[in-house]
């Protein structure tokens, strides 16, 4: 996921927004006139302040996050840890004994995925250029020198709450839309369609539990819904700034060999 | 993390077999609460497959009306077992693999070592029903059959007195000319084969003199590896290396669970057997599991970008399932060997490489049970296998009630293994050497 998952437990400051949000919803209920609608990237940079602001963003240079991606249709959950560094580097680990391993990974310039059942390969055309794009650390925060273009696409309800619809355009890929909270500005849910070996796939991701690591605000949950199952990503632990080995991110040696035959 | 490349399928014959041993719960009354998991289930059933069935006219089943007929009797289902039976119903009027209710029962220790009482206790025999009669095809060495002197293609004419025989017409006249026919007919013996750890049964064979000969076989933990993978029964994983006639490499395995495991030993094999004339992989006999393993099991031996093992279609998207060629991969022949109780993700395996170059398959028709699954578990405690995908071969055949018809036909015979030979073997190994291949 673009957006990284990260923060510290809001639950108090979340209570007394809803009571706030009841007691305005009261009080305005008869207001006729409408709200000033905002253009799309007064929203994304709507976004990028509830999460802690540009300057906050500023300071990490990279981060290891872990999480557990559960399964629940098939019964079974994966350990998974995430590396990213600037500009864009990128590594992520899956792995469970039910179905072994899923590393994926660039080191700024290639692009690999290989897994424990279906082997290795390099990433190329449109996969990889959204793969690449997804590799940009903190992407979204940056989102200007990611996409060729954002607009708002209109309004609709995500678990209840109003969202902006804001649909967003990066160079070789389809279009992605991305729902923003009204009152929060927070990002809460995504419909694009990825770019996979298989083709394409359509994905829903909902994401919530934000919570406060440092000075950022970073979602804990993603449920995302694939080919008619869920799969709910749960983070456990955040870390940015943190001593990275340089062989995380260097391109293994399979890959290299793969790379070598072309 | 989107785009998952691994997929799940169910193993049909298994299911069968676990539903089988399970069929004897109690009856007793139930509760209010369990009342309403009951009914609670069954709706999720239904809609699990109105929502998600990769074919939203059901086959031209009016999937509604099969709800409105079936939710009377699951409201006044008197226990478990009868609300499973109804469900049951309600996924069988699909007509489709893939769809099954697990007892709970199965679950229950699950991951915990087989100890006496288990079910699932096995003779060491392997069989299939050939001409109308049940054929020992395989004896797992250290095995309690192996150890009372069973051979390949003695006959299995009675177990606890039961005779066998008059099992089989009733289910070859309701099955010709369908796939499952063999799956079905193994099942009305494996069932009867197997029971609880710690018990025994008599079996009556007739060996290659026609000579009656009873032995008591106890029933113990099959030999392999258990697995336990998602909401699906535990497996027992077994696989087999060896080298035939003039080098030529083999590779067998039952399941395609536990890809750490299996995978390891797949590309060991094959690395092994780089310079030899040629591989057979045997999945005669293996129900499938993950499908995925298959398609990084064909990187080993095939090579080129963007070659597909065939499409999975759901009800919104059309995945290709790549392969990614292994460097350095084997060049030389590959025969995969295939028979009747070869299902899931063995038939996608072999269809999804039948007509590559340097691959053929031999053996005979496989199981037509192609659909990929998923196992949840229902408010009750029973399982729920359900299809989420049709597969279509590279060939362009929906797999799912067909099979894989293999390129060479080598079925089985008793008079063979009486010999102790193998057909598919024969023929793959002659097809093998034919091919010339100079390991380079």
């Amino acid at each position: 996921m673009a957006h990284r998952m990260h923060g510290t437990a809001a639950a108090l400051a979340t209570i007394a927004l809803a009571v706030i949000i009841l007691a305005i919803g009261v009080s305005f209920s008869n207001a006729e006139k409408p709200a000033k609608t905002p253009t799309a990237d007064q929203i994304l940079d709507k976004y990028v302040a509830a999460t802690g602001g540009l300057a906050a963003y500023d300071k990490e240079k990279n981060s290891v996050s872990k999480s557990t991606l559960a399964i629940p249709a098939a019964g079974i959950s994966l350990d998974v840890t995430v590396y990213s560094a600037r500009p864009n580097k990128f590594r992520s680990i899956a792995q469970s004994p039910a179905i072994g391993v899923f590393d994926r990974g660039t080191d700024g310039t290639v692009f690999w995925d290989k897994s424990t059942m279906q082997g290795a390969r390099v990433l190329e055309g449109n996969e990889l250029a959204e793969a690449m794009r997804e590799a940009v650390f903190e992407g979204l925060v940056y989102w200007r020198a990611q996409h060729d273009s954002v607009a708002l696409a209109g309004v609709d309800t995500v678990a209840g709450s109003q969202c902006y619809k804001v649909v967003m355009k990066a160079t070789g890929e389809k279009p992605r839309m991305l729902y923003f909270d009204q009152k929060s500005g927070l990002l809460v849910k995504t419909t694009n369609t990825v770019a996979s070996q298989m083709g394409d796939v359509s994905v829903e991701a909902f994401i919530s539990d934000y919570r406060k690591v440092g000075e950022l605000l970073g979602a804990f949950k993603t449920t995302i819904k694939v080919m008619g199952q869920e799969r709910i990503m749960t983070v456990t632990s955040v870390e940015y700034n943190a001593a990275i080995s340089d062989t995380v991110f260097v391109v293994p040696a399979d890959i290299q060999k793969l790379i070598n035959k072309k | 993390m989107t785009g998952k490349r691994h997929f799940i399928r169910g193993a049909a014959l298994a299911l069968l077999a676990v539903l089988a041993t399970y069929s004897s719960v109690s009856l007793a009354q139930l509760t209010s609460e369990e009342r309403q998991r009951n009914i609670d289930s069954f709706e999720y059933v239904w809609k699990t497959i109105h929502d998600q069935h990769f074919d939203p006219t059901f086959g031209g089943l009016d999937w509604q009306a099969v709800h409105d007929e079936l939710r009377p009797k699951v409201d006044t289902a008197a226990s478990v077992p009868t609300a499973r039976a109804i469900m049951t119903d309600m996924i069988s009027r699909l007509h489709q693999s893939h769809f099954a209710i697990i007892p709970a029962e199965v679950y229950k220790n699950i991951n915990a070592p087989a100890k006496k009482g288990d079910r699932g206790g096995s003779t060491g025999i392997d069989e299939r029903v050939i001409d109308g009669r049940a054929i020992v095809t395989r004896v797992t060495p250290g095995g309690p059959a192996s150890a009372a002197g069973v051979r390949a293609g003695w006959e299995i004419r009675s177990i606890d007195a039961e005779a066998l025989p008059p099992l089989f017409p009733p289910i070859e006249k309701e099955f010709k000319d369908n796939p499952r026919e063999d799956m079905y007919l193994v099942h009305a013996v494996r069932s009867r084969l197997s029971g609880a750890i710690g018990d025994s049964m008599t079996v009556l064979f007739v060996d290659g003199t026609n000579r009656p000969i009873e032995k008591r076989l106890a029933l113990v933990e099959p030999k392999g590896e258990k697995v336990v993978f998602g909401n699906f029964p535990a497996f027992y994983l077994t696989f087999e290396t060896d080298t035939l006639r003039d080098g030529v490499g083999y590779f067998a395995f039952n399941s395609f669970f536990d890809p750490m495991t299996l995978m390891s030993a797949f590309g060991n094999a094959m690395q092994s057997f780089m310079n030899a004339p040629g591989m057979i992989i045997d999945v005669r006999g293996n129900p499938g599991g993950i499908a995925g393993i298959g398609v990084g099991m064909a990187g080993w031996f095939i090579e080129g970008k963007n070659i597909d093992m065939g499409t999975m279609r759901t009800r919104g998207n059309t995945l290709k399932l790549v392969i990614n060629p292994r460097e350095p991969g084997y060049k030389g022949p590959v025969a995969i060997l295939v028979d009747g109780m070869s299902g899931s993700s063995s038939e996608i395996f072999a269809g999804g490489v039948q007509g590559l170059p340097g691959v053929r398959v031999f053996g005979s028709r496989t199981m037509g049970a192609t659909l990929p699954s998923l196992a949840e578990r229902l408010p009750n405690g029973d399982g729920f296998q359900y299809a989420f995908a049709s597969y279509i071969s590279r060939n362009g055949v929906e797999l799912e009630g067909k099979g894989v018809i293999p390129d060479a036909a080598a079925p089985l015979t008793r008079a063979a293994l009486l010999e102790g030979r193998d057909p598919a073997v024969e023929a793959a190994v002659d097809w093998i050497l034919k091919q010339d291949y100079n390991g380079k």
